[in-house]
């Protein structure tokens, strides 16, 4: 193949110069001429040879060829009779080289990218433009949007509601970028790792988030809210704070003992903490040295449940027993139509996060009437304070004679009469008289109880009234019997946050291991932490990031959200109408 | 002992990988933490891209003793390489949003994938033309080809008196004066496809047919002519293409500056830190 093709003719004086501006336009047809174009770009043909006159003794002038051998020598015909060369030059249009191409597109492009950033950068789109990315749902909403072109009339409200060279131009820009912290040019700055404190755009933030309070007030600096909240990343991203924040001061031994010796200084009052503020919490003690052990990774040094490093007893005083409330239990009966389970009495709350309360109308009565009379189950005392019970019994013949005309269809009088006299009567040969049965109602236990069998009497499924102190702690007074409320908080673990519904999965046993062999309501039945990591570790497939079950904020019912939903007069300002 | 080609690349790739595992390792345990990695990075990629735009510059100013044109090429090719890790961690391993930063990171990729295919063109590029053959300076190659056509007419005028019938000059006039007046077939050049000159081939060889035995000699000459020419169009379309495409990559890297000029300002203007 390779004979294919002539060898160069390499000619040097014809040497070809790709990094001329110009060629010949001849060159595209093959022949150029010798010359070439000059650097203006001009065409350079000349005559072939600028011929020599030879002057004669008789006066004539003859002319001679001068064309140089490198170009072929002499030519034959010789210079024309005037002297002019035979052979003139062929002008051309030069052409640009490619290379010179190549240079004009290059400076085009530039032009035209600053024609084109400075049509956007100074025109209507330029916000859109330079926006990193989508904001926060919050923060492109109808209300900031308001709020934010009330308080920045004109073109990028949104922007400068946050950021200072928002309100101004790409000029004001570049003074912003001068002046911020580290400014364009402090590059040693960018090696440092100062802690992530407050910085000019966090005062932005707390314009309309004054109540911008610490997860605890012993806190060794205040975190900057930019650092963890990353703006201009879409809608649902705003919250997702990355663990590594967390673990920037609680993995960092001498920010722990800083903020020990920060919190030392500090009243307990100020420590007062509660996750969800409407759902009573289960009071525990601060420790001494407060939450500040070093913790880099739930799954590896997170410590033990506070709940469980100390022998707390849940301070409720029902007479209460998980064990004898279990199915199997001897005697057991069904509740409506079927077996006591869990779900008889915890039911959770709409949105499934945590149970709702335990109350004796709902979960108790059902089996545990206040039925006194063993013969009449519809009459019961009522519940809740024991004036109301002293009360029902001064009036019980009249609550005889309700029953009658309620419950039997009495109506003639002296027919009920009849009946309310033979049920005192009935209630005095059982009971005695009504101070004992007053007596034996608050105060006796089982074995002395005006019905002491629980269980499997009256209507199906349900107990006799065997009295108060059969459930409460009763203490006799002078006048009415002190029965103690039964305390029952809803969230134990007061430092977390714990979702019920995403635990669906598993069995109620699996993490309340105890419930079915506890025989007192003073056993706090959690589970322990390594239940929890059991499955919250990398391994176990569950998420086990910090704000799984932590926020860093405090007192969320200081929230703008909250005040904003209730109309509170904390709105910030900007946000009221 | 002399070491392949091939062995050199092998060894110069490994060391690079290498080299950017360690770096990127050195990367993660010393800088990826700072709250300001991205500043850093971004800078570093800032200035590796101005030094890499200064290798177009550096070839205009050979006179200086600025280290060799090849040395400067091979840092280009791997400091190049290296703008795109830095890049990648730059932008923290995710896709940009919003029109300025979407625009800025298609200018990167452009100009990436530019110089990468310029670097694929340049090291295949060279070894099919030295296996097609020839040697052949760019811009001679239309003077070449003008001396192709002009003996190619010359044949063709000449086998007329010779033979006495235009059968020649016909087909000529018919088939390859278009063929001879300029560079042809330059996309089958690319992308190495021969059947142009075949079909060109087969019609000569179906004329050879109906030609006499001088008609015939001046067809084979003539047929010689062709294929010469055809390989002078494979070095115009490969030579072409070895400096088409600076034409998008130069430009690109000059407007990438500018929009990376806007992006520090704009970074700064914007940032946490500003005021």
């Amino acid at each position: 193949m390779k004979e294919q093709l002539p060898s160069p003719d390499f000619n040097s004086q014809a040497y070809e110069r790709p990094n001329q501006k110009w060629v010949c336009g001849w060159l595209k047809d093959g022949k150029p001429c010798h010359n070439g174009p000059d650097g203006g770009g001009h065409c350079g043909a000349s005559d072939e040879c600028r011929p020599s006159a030879t002057t004669h003794d008789d006066g004539t002038v003859t002319y001679s060829c001068t064309r140089p051998k490198s170009r072929g020598g002499p030519c034959d015909e010789g210079p024309r009779p005037d002297g002019r060369c035979a052979h003139p030059g062929l002008r051309c249009q030069p052409q640009l080289s490619l290379r010179a191409k190549r240079g004009i597109l290059t400076r085009s492009v530039i032009v035209a990218t600053f024609a084109l950033l400075l049509v956007i950068l100074y025109g209507s789109f330029r916000w859109k433009f330079i926006s990193p990315g989508e904001l926060s749902t919050p923060h492109s909403s109808l209300a900031f949007q308001q709020m934010a072109a009330a308080r920045h009339p004109g073109n990028g409200a949104e922007c400068a509601a946050c950021h200072a060279a928002g309100k101004s131009g790409p000029a004001g820009w570049l003074q912003s970028a001068s002046v911020a912290d580290p400014s364009l040019f402090e590059f040693k700055k960018l090696l440092d790792n100062p802690e992530p404190k407050t910085t000019g755009i966090d005062l932005a933030c707390q314009q309309c988030h004054p109540h911008h309070t610490f997860h605890e007030p012993n806190v060794a600096w205040e975190y900057s809210c930019s650092a963890c909240h990353k703006e201009h990343v879409g809608a649902p991203d705003l919250k997702a704070v990355s663990s590594s924040h967390c673990v920037r001061c609680h993995g960092d031994e001498a920010v722990m003992q800083a903020s020990a010796k920060k919190g030392q200084a500090l009243s307990a009052a100020s420590f007062e903490f509660q996750h969800d503020w409407t759902r009573d919490s289960f009071k525990l003690a601060r420790p001494k040295e407060g939450f500040t052990k070093v913790i880099t990774e739930f799954a590896k040094d997170h410590p033990e449940f506070l709940i469980h490093r100390e022998s707390n007893k849940d301070p409720n005083t029902l007479r209460f027993s998980h064990a004898t409330h279990r199915a199997d239990h001897p005697g057991m009966t069904l509740v409506n139509g079927r077996p006591l389970d869990c779900a008889s009495c915890h039911q959770p709350g709409a949105d499934g996060v945590y149970y709702e309360k335990i109350t004796f109308e709902q979960h108790c009565q059902s089996c545990h009437s206040l039925q006194f009379d063993r013969d009449h189950p519809g009459l019961t005392l009522p519940h809740g304070d024991p004036a109301h019970v002293r009360a029902f019994l001064g009036s019980l013949p009249q609550q005889y004679a309700d029953y009658a005309a309620r419950e039997r269809g009495i109506t003639a009088q002296e027919e009920m009469k009849a009946f309310v006299q033979g049920r005192i009567e009935s209630l005095r040969r059982q009971y005695g008289y009504g101070e004992e049965l007053e007596q034996k109602i608050f105060h006796s236990d089982e074995r002395t109880a005006p019905a002491s069998t629980i269980g499997g009497l009256g209507i199906d499924g349900r107990s006799l009234f065997p009295g108060c102190a059969y459930c409460h702690e009763v203490k006799p007074t002078a006048d009415l019997p002190l029965i103690t409320r039964p305390e029952m908080p809803q969230r134990w673990l007061s430092r977390g946050r714990f979702d019920h519904s995403k635990h669906t999965d598993v069995s109620c046993h699996v993490c309340h291991q105890d419930a079915s062999s506890s025989t007192t309501a003073a056993d706090i039945m959690l589970p322990s932490i390594q239940v929890c990591i059991s499955c919250h570790q990398p391994q176990g497939g569950a998420r086990h990031d910090c704000l799984e079950c932590h926020s860093y904020h405090n007192q969320p019912e200081h929230s703008l959200f909250k005040a904003l939903k209730e109309g509170s007069s904390d709105i910030p300002v900007l946000f009221r109408r | 002992m002399r070491i392949s080609r091939k062995t050199q690349w092998a060894v110069r790739l490994f060391f690079f990988v290498l080299a950017s595992v360690l770096l990127a390792l050195w990367f993660k345990e010393n800088i990826a933490a700072l709250p300001r990695a991205t500043y850093l990075t971004g800078w570093l990629l800032l200035t590796l891209m101005v030094i890499l735009t200064v290798y177009n510059g550096r070839k205009k100013i050979p006179f200086l003793p600025l280290a060799t044109s090849k040395g400067w090429l091979q840092f280009h090719i791997y400091a190049g390489f290296f703008t795109l890790l830095l890049f990648v961690a730059h932008i923290r391993f995710r896709a940009p949003t919003g029109w300025f930063e979407g625009s800025l990171a298609l200018l990167y990729a452009l100009v990436m994938g530019s110089g990468i295919l310029g670097l694929i063109l340049s090291r295949t590029f060279p070894k099919r033309l030295t296996t097609r053959g020839g040697e052949v300076i760019f811009e001679t190659i239309p003077v070449i080809r003008r001396s192709f056509r002009e003996r190619a007419e010359a044949l063709a005028l000449q086998s007329i008196p010779e033979a006495k019938a235009s059968t020649v000059a016909d087909f000529y006039a018919q088939e390859l004066a278009g063929f001879f007046s300029g560079p042809r077939h330059f996309w089958q050049h690319l992308f190495e496809v021969r059947s142009p000159l075949n079909r060109l081939l087969k019609k000569i060889e179906n004329l050879n047919r109906f030609l006499n035995d001088q008609e015939r000699d001046v067809m084979r000459q003539i047929a010689d002519l062709v294929r010469q020419k055809d390989g002078l169009d494979y070095h115009h379309s490969l030579q072409l293409t070895l400096k088409l495409w600076l034409f998008a990559h130069i430009p690109l890297t000059y407007s990438l500056l500018i929009f990376s000029v806007v992006h520090v300002v704009l970074i700064n203007a914007f940032s946490g830190g500003a005021r």
